[in-house]
């Protein structure tokens, strides 16, 4: 007799198995089912993923970014930067910005009420002069303009727009309402652009105009890599094993989230990080909601539901193709908050617009992909959870079979590792922005030691933030504490003084 | 016989090459760099008799470095052509505000390039 | 246990598939790296004689065209994409000499039959060649890949079509953007603008008879490309076309054309009765124009309910002559005249104090 015998004849352990059996037995079906349903809305995803990024590839070449790049015709782009406390960072990635490739653009900084030296920065760097610009009252804001700056030459295309700190929705609305152009990009002061990113999101818009209300691209970490005068020059993975999982997840995310949908027309997400979209859509929207905490998701579910109700024939673009670099959290407080504050986010959307799912006036978005929203980003981790208490419980205690249990887990690992590797493939064979043996490694590694804790954390971090949602406690924006990329150019004196 | 250094800035390393060579061939010694970065870096190091400038370059445009320098008294002075695939009038309004002495818009023809450059030293040599 | 059973399958199912998208992965990285070097240990040493091509010194060029006719073909394809690269960042002699060495190597040929191959993607890169380097024969090809079923195959034939600048291409390139089968608008009006005055006849024939999408981007080319034989036709849609789209380019393209006759139809379509996007749109244009007569209605609109109407109206004043920046300041010194105040306060920045050209902020164009 060994001592789990011995645990499982103890009394209070041994009155635990009847209910624990009975919940096994009522739920191993539906858990079954679910595991299927989840893994090949997965596989599906990633087969429509490839079929887009196939066709897209192939393409490339002709896609005639040249062209665009020299047409007047191009439509111009209010590049809007919502900024706070960014003191560090801004005057390259304002320089990068006013140097992306596009015809014609302006750079619309929106300092929120920034309490460091955000503001002085831009003013020696680009030499501004405040002047009394009329900025119309189009979209809804809290806080109103306080003074409009440019530079003083007259002709260096950006603006900075001051106000108090009101939050970045807000910022980014009275960014709507200063924007001069018919399309407006919504980009954070602390993501790095690559040189054709306006080329790349703004090509749907002018190759079907009556129809692409809003477009957005790739997103990747930039943490490990090597960045020169606001631009990344050389890909690699980051030394943090933390980082580096974000990495394998982004790559992921991309591209089941996104591509996958995208190819399906139901695509729900835009990230926040870099949007495009028409000026007209925003206004009509009412902007970005201050009140909602996935703003960027409200954004766009806003968007699907105004043109569905109001009959239009419309757009919601993704370009499979990396536009821009974002520092990721490497430290663990701050991805937990970060999550935290995503999964409450997507609840408060989910809940705001839960009129639409399952509403056949919603096409696809009502009958597919809200519900998918539903029932696998948000419930994923609650089961994930369930699972991580209850399999171990039900081991001690005896409820189920040891072998079952254990090759249960290793199918449902090693199928999510599947799925990453899928990324990583997909990867090698598109952009494969990674050039190093090594890094390849890495990231191989990376996506098996993301079973092991990552998950599980994040899982944990995201019902946490579905239950702050439901006990609706107020919301705590996640502060960002920024490492630098490092930047060469900014070691220097060289630039910007 | 050399007839000074020039300095060239181009991303695209084909562009980059035959602009070189062709003023290479004409008797310039010429340096060629690939970014906006490194062009301000080389004219500062070194004051170039004349800089030949791509508009649309990535990180620090051909523009931002035609503002730095004019700013700097030591190559404030210098001539700049700048090399551009756009030909609206506000850019080259843009450029020649910024203090750019002259523009070639791409695709250009290498001989006139040349040509702008040797029109452009004549007329400083004055 | 049949559920045990199942999954133990499913685990060795799974560690196959592992392997092998490892596999795969790292094989695609092999051999795209052994490719890469490979065209590049080829394509560098020929190198010198690609730029000495395009260089385009009459004592090079026969000697270059003749060594890269002489190429074994595996270093030919390394070469290829780099000569087919340059034909778009060249003109004059070193266009043709490239031209001439892919014309001697077959490559010209060989894009022709590619129009008629059953890939897409093929059919777009025959297209391309075909329009780099600017092959007249090739237009009747185009021509019929501008109908094709590929929506990217339609845009590359109209882009070739616009650097041949075949002038037959103009009707056609023009009734593309309203077929069943259309090219967006802006690659249809790059193509045009590209062929140049032959296409102005296409342009009025094209603005009098088009349907309406035809119509509004005939009028916006023939304002981009300076088309002086237009202004009658556009002056006529500005006023009595049925469709605002129309109008509003019409008003534009007068705009930017700069006739000054037409000063008098762009004040009527200032009139507070006009729908919204024309009052913004001929409020701009008349600053475009910039002539005198236009004053007394500018400083009007310049203190316009309408945000867009009043900021594009004061712009408008400063490119009216010393008559403009008066009114300017008298409107500036009124109340609601913010947007005048704004529009001083910028051409003091640019040291602007007669309208020398059109200041390219002042947006919604």
């Amino acid at each position: 007799m060994t001592w789990l015998d011995a645990l499982r004849d103890w009394g209070p352990v041994a009155a635990l198995r009847g209910p624990l059996v009975a919940l096994f037995d009522a739920t191993d079906t539906a858990v079954l089912l679910y595991f299927l349903v989840i893994n090949t809305s997965y596989l599906v995803l990633i087969v429509l993923a490839s079929l887009e990024f196939t066709h897209h590839l192939r393409r490339q070449p002709f896609a005639g970014l040249e062209d665009a790049a020299s047409s007047p015709l191009t439509q111009p782009i209010s590049v809007v930067v919502p900024t706070y406390n960014e003191e560090v960072l801004i005057v390259p990635s304002v320089r990068a910005m006013l140097a992306l490739r596009y015809p014609e653009h302006e750079v619309l900084i929106v300092d929120d009420g920034s309490t460091d030296a955000t503001f002085e920065r831009l003013a020696a760097a680009f030499d501004l002069v405040a002047i009394p610009r009329v900025v119309p009252q189009d979209v809804w804001t809290k806080e109103g303009v306080t003074s409009v700056w440019v530079p003083s030459d007259g002709r260096t295309p950006l603006v900075v727009v001051r106000k108090a700190n009101s939050g970045r929705s807000d910022a980014i609305n009275v960014g709507i309402n200063a924007a001069h152009y018919p399309l407006v990009a919504i980009v954070d002061a602390d993501s790095i652009l690559d040189p054709d990113a306006l080329l790349v999101v703004a090509k749907p818009f002018s190759d079907d105009p009556l129809r692409v209300v809003a477009t957005g691209g790739v997103v990747r970490a930039v943490n490990g890599c090597r960045v020169v005068a606001g631009r990344v020059v050389d890909v690699r993975m980051p030394k943090e094993l933390l980082a580096r999982i974000q990495v394998v997840e982004y790559l992921r995310a991309f591209l089941l989230g996104r591509t996958g949908w995208s190819r399906a027309r139901s695509l729900l997400l835009i990230s926040g990080a870099f949007g495009l979209f028409r000026r007209d859509v925003l206004v009509e929207s009412g902007g970005l909601d201050a009140e909602c905490i996935g703003e960027d998701f409200e954004l766009v579910m806003s968007i699907h539901r105004r043109m569905i109700r109001s009959k239009r024939d419309y757009r919601v673009v993704f370009v499979a193709e990396p536009v821009l670099w974002t520092e990721v959290p490497a430290d663990r407080n701050v991805l937990g908050r970060q999550r935290r504050r995503w999964h409450r986010g997507l609840w408060e959307v989910l809940w705001k617009y839960r009129g639409m799912t399952f509403n056949p006036r919603y096409g696809r978005i009502g009958m597919v992909a809200l519900p998918y929203y539903w029932f696998f980003e948000l419930i994923a981790p609650l089961m994930e959870l369930a699972g991580i208490v209850l399999v171990p419980l039900g081991l001690v205690v005896g409820a189920v079979n040891t072998e079952f249990a254990v090759k249960f887990v290793l199918v449902a690992y090693a199928y999510a590792l599947l799925i990453t590797l899928a990324a990583l493939a997909v990867e090698e064979f598109s952009f494969h922005r990674y050039a190093r043996w090594r890094d390849l490694g890495t990231a191989v590694w990376a996506s098996v030691l993301e079973n092991v804790g990552y998950r599980q954390m994040t899982a944990w971090w995201r019902v946490q933030g579905l239950w702050s949602a439901l006990t609706k406690r107020k919301q705590v924006w996640g502060v960002m504490t920024r490492q630098g990329f490092g930047d060469e150019a900014l070691e220097r004196t060289s630039v910007g003084s | 016989m050399s007839n000074g250094r020039l300095l060239v800035a181009d991303d695209d390393r084909d562009i980059r090459d035959l602009v070189a060579f062709k003023l290479g061939q004409a008797g310039y010694e010429v340096q060629a760099v690939e970014d906006g970065v490194a062009a301000l870096d080389a004219a500062r190091e070194n004051v170039p008799a004349l800089v030949v400038l791509d508009v649309m370059m990535p990180g620090l445009s051909g523009v931002d470095v035609t503002r730095e320098l004019r700013a700097d008294p030591r190559t404030a002075s210098v001539p700049i052509i700048l090399l551009t695939a756009r030909a609206q009038e506000a850019d080259v309004e843009n450029g020649f505000a910024t203090g750019a002495d002259d523009y070639v818009v791409k695709p250009f023809s290498p001989r006139e390039l040349v040509s702008r450059v040797q029109a452009v030293l004549a007329r400083r040599g004055q | 246990m049949t559920g045990a059973g199942a999954l133990a399958t499913a685990l060795v199912a799974l560690a196959g598939l592992l392997l092998a998208l490892a596999l795969v992965t790292a094989a695609q990285r092999a051999h795209r790296q052994r490719g890469e070097r490979l065209r590049a240990l080829a394509a560098e040493p020929v190198r010198p004689t690609l730029i000495r091509l395009v260089a385009g010194e009459e004592s090079d060029v026969p000697g270059a065209v003749e060594a890269l006719a002489g190429l074994d073909s595996r270093t030919w394809a390394a070469v290829e994409p780099s000569l087919e690269g340059l034909l778009l960042k060249v003109k004059g002699d070193a266009h043709a000499a490239v031209v001439a060495v892919l014309e001697q190597r077959g490559s010209l040929a060989r894009a022709l039959a590619r129009t008629r191959s059953r890939s897409a993607v093929a059919r777009a890169h025959g297209a391309e060649v075909l329009g780099a380097a600017g092959r007249q024969a090739a237009v009747e090809d185009l021509l019929r890949l501008l109908a094709d079923d590929d929506a990217e195959v339609r845009r590359v034939a109209a882009r070739a079509l616009g650097r041949i600048r075949s002038t037959a291409a103009a009707a056609p390139l023009l009734e593309a953007v309203s077929s069943r089968r259309p090219v967006p608008p802006r690659i249809i009006a790059s193509a045009v603008m590209r062929i140049g005055v032959g296409a102005h006849p296409a342009l009025v024939a094209t603005l009098r008879d088009g349907d309406t999408l035809q119509r509004a981007i005939a009028a916006e080319i023939a304002g981009l490309a300076g088309a002086t034989a237009a202004v009658e036709a556009l002056m006529d849609a500005l006023l009595h076309d049925p469709q605002v789209e129309v109008r509003v380019r019409s008003a534009r393209a007068l705009g930017r054309i700069g006739m000054p006759w037409a000063t008098g139809h762009l004040i009527a379509a200032t009139g507070s009765g006009q729908p919204l996007p024309l009052r913004i749109v001929a409020s701009r244009a008349l600053g475009d124009i910039g002539s005198s007569d236009a004053v007394p209605r500018l400083s009007e609109l310049a203190a316009d309910a309408h945000h867009r109407v009043a900021s594009n109206a004061a712009a408008s004043l400063l490119r009216c002559g010393a008559a403009g920046i008066e009114a300017l300041e008298g409107v500036a010194a009124a109340p609601g005249g913010e947007h005048a105040r704004e529009a001083l306060a910028m051409a003091r920045l640019r040291g602007i104090h007669s309208g020398t050209s059109a200041p390219a902020l002042g947006g919604s164009r």
